[in-house]
């Protein structure tokens, strides 16, 4: 509202400014005018006279009885050499001005604006002058009723602009208390039909970004919940074991609890660290170095970490293929959805198996493939698995079900390609490939 | 008594199996949904402990299923989740109460007990038969107020046969209570906790219906 008034009164008083200037300037070129010609006239129609006549020490007084208000404001004089040979009634006693042409003497006290004419070949000096005040108060009086319109128009302005752009205003106003009423944990769009035109893009944009924050908001309630409800299993399973074990009949059975809240525990260390992974997965991410790494080394590294648990499984797991291969990418990441994905291949996989962890370039790609002999995936299952916690029936297998959906999200995340297959050579197991883009 | 006990947590499955074990029940143990809906329809249970994040069948489907069969077995939902709306579903489906984990054994102890009881249309927790007194809660059995030591499978038989009174009750039924699919049984432990109850609580208890198997008359 300041934006639009402020700069609008000072337009409107520059503008008035101007007027006013402009029009002073006019009225006095031609009062200016006015004098040049008054004294043409004088000297046209007197001097001859005047020249002519017998006494040439007489002073005459041009008098009349019809006297105006402005008539003291205005005045002439004739000098014949230092004699006064004709002036108005109020005329001053001294010559008016002391040079032809125009000038601004001070008279009385009073500005005047004078001119002065010495025909060629006579004696005579005229002067005819005004005094600024006749010259103001007309100026003034041409201008004032103008100016009046303008002030009483001003406010009558500024209040249709005020009105005008409140009414403009109002949809946006309605937006925002549409915007203000939304509920952080119930996002919905925005429904308003009235706002003007050149906002519709911005509500679609803001309706978008809207949808895309209920999503994501659900998902993370979705995630919250779902994590609950899988630690509150290890829970009770560590509070049940406990208080077997405090009213163990024996001591054999005192141990078997006992090492049932280990497992317990572990179950939910393992199940912690993922969901933190999951968690801390979108920042990293975001805020992680990319850089040039060697695939197959970052294999051999998560295999070493792999070892004790494939040595008690009894699982040989084989690294091949093309160590020269690199890819830009995030180093930390790989390696996590590496772990994960042999991590799988290894707690599923049955006892003297074999897992294979191939590095191959493939066109503009280079691929890790992953293949075990455990029982593979239903295939109607493939695409589920992929989601948090889920996890397929009849499996003695320990895990949390969020390995998948780590290496999912993340190669999501990262442009890295994740396919998931059953294996077609005759033996069951399942394939884990990631496509990595070569730049 | 035998429970069945649906719950795919490998861990928490077997400290629960261990638990009600202690107390005397036998426990049917299963982690797949379908399986479960299968047992209870085919079994008889006095109670069933329904996890509902089962796979194949999730909690609410089998009881859902079961209901609709005409399962009238009490059903006590153990679940994870905690919503308003899972509690009231479990109830509306056909649940007849609802523990959250993690929970205190002896509470689920209790909520059995109380399940078995109003199942058996008693409203008394305590059971009274002759000059016999038996508390479900305690364990403890007296007659004419003197108590009488009895090992968990004979009480178990016990309170099953009073439950059931005046029914005659088949051999395999009453096997079939007090030994799980995992166990193997002697053919004749039925006739040896029968003698014994006999012996310890007067032969009148227990009346052998000829060719099929037992009643408290």
């Amino acid at each position: 509202m300041i934006g639009v008034v402020v700069p609008l009164l000072l337009g409107i008083s520059g503008l008035m400014y101007y007027i006013y200037e402009k029009t002073l300037t006019e009225i006095e070129e031609i009062f200016d005018a006015e004098l040049v010609q008054t004294a043409g006239m004088i000297a046209d129609l007197s001097l001859w006279g005047l020249d002519n006549g017998s006494n040439q020490n007489t002073v005459r007084i041009y008098r009349h009885t019809l006297a105006h208000k402005y008539e003291k404001h205005i005045g002439f004089q004739v000098w014949k050499g230092d004699v006064l040979v004709l002036h108005s009634q109020d005329a001053p006693a001294t010559p008016m001005a002391d040079r032809p042409g125009y000038s601004t003497p001070v008279i009385d006290g009073k500005k005047w604006q004078v001119f002065g004419l010495y025909p060629v070949g006579t004696p005579f000096r005229i002067y005819t002058g005004e005094d600024n005040k006749a010259r103001n108060e007309l100026a003034e009086k041409i201008l004032r009723p103008s100016l009046n319109l303008l002030l009483i128009l001003l406010p009558l302005l500024l209040l249709i602009i005020y009105f005008l752009v409140k009414k403009g205003l109002s949809p946006l106003e309605q937006l925002s208390q549409q915007v203000r009423q939304q509920k952080a944990t119930h996002l919905v769009p925005i429904r308003n039909t009235k706002v003007p035109e050149e906002v519709t893009p911005l509500v679609d944009a803001l309706n978008g970004l809207l949808l895309r924050l209920d999503d994501a908001m659900e998902n993370e309630r979705r995630f919250t919940a779902n994590a609950s409800h899988e630690l509150r299993t290890p829970l009770s399973s560590i509070r049940l074991h406990s208080q077997l074990a405090l009213n163990a009949p024996s001591e054999e059975e005192r141990q078997k609890s006992l090492q049932q809240i280990v497992q317990a525990v572990d179950q939910s260390t393992h199940l912690i660290k993922q969901l933190l992974v999951l968690g801390r997965l979108p920042a990293e991410v975001h805020n992680g170095d990319q850089r040039v790494c060697k695939v197959a080394e970052l294999c051999k590294e998560t295999l070493e970490q792999l070892q004790s648990l494939a040595a008690e499984k009894k699982v040989d797991i084989q690294p091949r293929g093309n160590s020269a291969i690199e890819v830009k990418s995030n180093p930390h990441l790989l390696s996590i959805m590496l772990r994960n994905l042999l991590d799988n291949a290894v707690r599923y996989s049955p006892e003297g198996s074999v897992v294979q962890c191939r590095v191959e370039k493939s066109g503009n790609s280079a691929v890790i493939t992953v293949e075990d002999e455990g029982p593979g995936i239903p295939e109607s299952q493939l695409s589920e698995v992929r989601r948090r916690f889920v996890r397929l029936a009849g499996q003695e297998v320990e895990g949390c079900g969020l390995g998948l959906s780590i290496v999912s999200l993340a190669a999501e995340q990262l442009g890295i390609g994740f396919e998931l297959a059953n294996r077609q050579d005759g033996t069951s197991g399942l394939i884990a490939r990631l496509t990595i883009p070569l730049e | 008594m035998r429970l069945l006990l649906a719950e795919d947590d490998p861990l928490l499955g077997e400290g629960l199996k261990t638990a009600l074990g202690r107390e005397g029940y036998t426990v049917d143990w299963l982690k797949d949904g379908q399986q479960a809906l299968q047992a209870l329809t085919t079994e008889e249970y006095v109670a069933v402990i329904l996890d509902l994040g089962l796979p194949n069948l999730d909690g609410h489907q089998i009881l859902k299923k079961a209901r609709a069969r005409e399962v009238a077995t009490p059903v006590l939902v153990l679940t994870a989740r905690d919503g308003l709306c899972d509690k009231v579903t479990s109830l509306d489906m056909g649940a007849d109460d609802y523990l959250s984990k993690p929970f205190e054994i002896e509470e689920l102890f209790a909520r059995i007990r109380a399940l078995i009881r109003r199942s058996s249309g008693r409203s008394q927790p305590s059971l009274r038969y002759d000059d016999l007194l038996i508390d479900p809660a305690t364990h403890q059995v007296s007659k004419k107020g003197k108590p009488v030591p009895l090992s968990n499978k004979e009480f178990s038989l016990l309170l099953y046969m009073l439950e059931h009174q005046g029914r005659p009750l088949s051999r395999s039924q009453l096997e079939s209570q007090l030994y799980g699919w995992d166990q193997e049984v002697a053919s004749n432990a039925l006739q040896v906790h029968i003698h014994n109850l006999r012996k310890k609580l007067g032969k009148k208890l227990i009346k052998t219906v000829r060719g099929f198997g037992y009643m408290v008359p």
